[in-house]
């Protein structure tokens, strides 16, 4: 009796219609806003995407641009033709500015230092002179070093290369340069670029079997043997304490030969305390730059390098 | 898991199914016509705002219940509502036992008046009760009986049923 009576009562009050339209027509314009605020949110997904696929791209491109140039990349300006080896124009520009950039700047500096050396002092007048010449460019590797226990160190070390092959050859630029100039010439520390201690080979990785035992894969080679590795181009880098004629018995090797036909292989060698890089491409071996170290800056080097 | 954006049929076919509930609902907390209309407004606005996914029709009439009670005690808690008088309302009923009902339900404490307000109009069982409102089934019960001692002392002539 009592619900009857309170519902009947409830029944008696009912709200106005114009009520029910207003909640009506309230939902509707909510809910077609919120329709419209979901579509615009369901669009940027695709916003957010396409932005960081062209954020991607553009990384990339500016990876590319700006990566330290390898061997690879630069072998492509050595083409053989009518059995002549010539080296294409195809030679970093920007490479090239920069280091003159900073044989101005760094030829600042080194007045305002002690001159290590009077006679060899060039001037920016010379350095212009020997670049105009020779156009020499430097090609700066990318080489991580892999100790005998296996751990890496990355190193970078610097090549110069020219278009005109008897330039390259004759390039000796520590025989007119103190080293300060030539780290300054080339715009890198040398203490952090050339590390060997006598004779290095680079050869791809894959061919490095000769230096491997054949059962336990381990690699067998004196203790003043050491190994760098590109990460890029996957060479191996040799420094060994072999003499000049070791080195050219091992060249001379059938192994190393096999190598040679990847078309990818550099071969450094630093006999005597001159520091030669040659590029080997067909066969035909290209004297690429020549430099002068002497053997106590090496030791420290690869002490430091060691430690 | 219902979706909420199926342009609307869902939603229009939840208010014109509970449009009264809500409305009543209103009513027994609030007392007065007008506040009533503002809860009921409220109640819906949220209700298509909301992004909450309702599982089924039973979910959002639970919610729907849930959201009444609160925008009420908004009302309630409202510096305005504090500050006004409700203009006297001259609802008619058809009988004085439907008249002493109405009032003797509406001068309850509000805890009371939900209870009894969900359990006689809306036929609603104890345990959906404590479900919707979120309370123990025990306090469900006891609410309901203090609720009745109240009606029955305020009746006097008493109804049998309550």
């Amino acid at each position: 009796m009592f619900k009857d009576n309170y519902k009947k009562a409830h029944n008696k009050i009912v709200p106005d219609k114009e009520l029910f339209q207003k909640v009506i027509a309230t939902a509707d314009y909510e809910l077609e806003k919120k329709n419209k605020s979901k579509t615009k949110i369901s669009f940027y997904p695709y916003l957010y995407a396409a932005a960081a696929v062209l954020l991607f791209v553009t990384s990339l491109s500016a990876y590319n641009a700006l990566k330290p140039q390898n061997i690879t990349n630069n072998t492509s300006f050595v083409q053989k033709e009518n059995d002549k080896i010539v080296v294409s124009e195809n030679i970093n520009a920007e490479k090239e500015e920069k280091v003159e950039k900073e044989i101005v700047k760094n030829d600042v500096e080194e007045k305002n230092k002690v001159p290590v050396n009077n006679d060899k002092k060039i001037t920016e007048d010379t350095l212009e002179k020997t670049k105009e010449k020779q156009k020499p460019v430097t090609v700066l590797f990318n080489i991580n070093h892999m100790e005998t226990d296996n751990s890496i160190h990355s190193r970078s070390l610097p090549i110069i290369a020219s278009q005109n092959e008897e330039e390259i050859i004759n390039h000796s630029i520590y025989e007119e340069m103190s080293k300060e100039d030539y780290e300054s010439y080339v715009g890198f520390s040398l203490t952090e670029t050339v590390i060997v201690p006598q004779d290095m080979v680079l050869y791809p990785k894959d061919d490095f079997s000769i230096e491997k035992n054949s059962e336990t894969g381990e690699i067998i080679n004196d203790e003043n043997t050491y190994y760098f590795e590109n990460s890029f181009e996957r060479f191996i880098m040799i420094a060994t304490t072999k003499k000049s004629d070791e080195i050219d018995s091992f060249l001379n090797n059938e192994s190393y030969k096999k190598s040679v036909i990847n078309d990818k292989n550099i071969v450094i060698t630093l006999a005597d305390g001159i520091y030669n890089a040659y590029l080997k491409r067909n066969d035909v071996g290209i004297k690429i730059t020549a430099g002068k170290i002497e053997e106590k800056e090496l030791e420290n080097t690869i002490k430091s390098l060691l430690e | 898991m219902h979706e909420t954006n199926c342009a609307g049929v869902w939603e229009h076919t939840i208010i014109e199914k509970y449009f009264d509930m809500v409305y009543h609902l209103a009513l027994s907390q609030t007392k007065d016509k007008h506040h009533a209309d503002d809860v009921v407004q409220e109640v819906f606005l949220r209700f298509v705002k909301t992004d909450k996914p309702f599982n089924d029709e039973e979910h959002a009439k639970a919610w729907l219940i849930r959201v009444t009670i609160n925008c009420s005690k908004n009302v309630f808690n409202n510096s305005w509502f504090k500050k006004t008088e409700p203009l006297s309302e001259d609802i008619v009923f058809e009988t004085k036992e439907e008249s002493d009902v109405y009032y003797a339900v509406a001068e309850l404490p509000v805890k009371y008046r939900t209870v009894i307000h969900l359990f006689y109009y809306e036929d609603l069982s104890v345990s959906q009760i404590a479900e919707y409102l979120k309370i123990k089934q025990s306090t469900v019960k006891s609410q309901l009986h203090r609720g009745r001692e109240l009606l029955k002392s305020k009746l006097k002539e008493g109804f049998s049923d309550v």
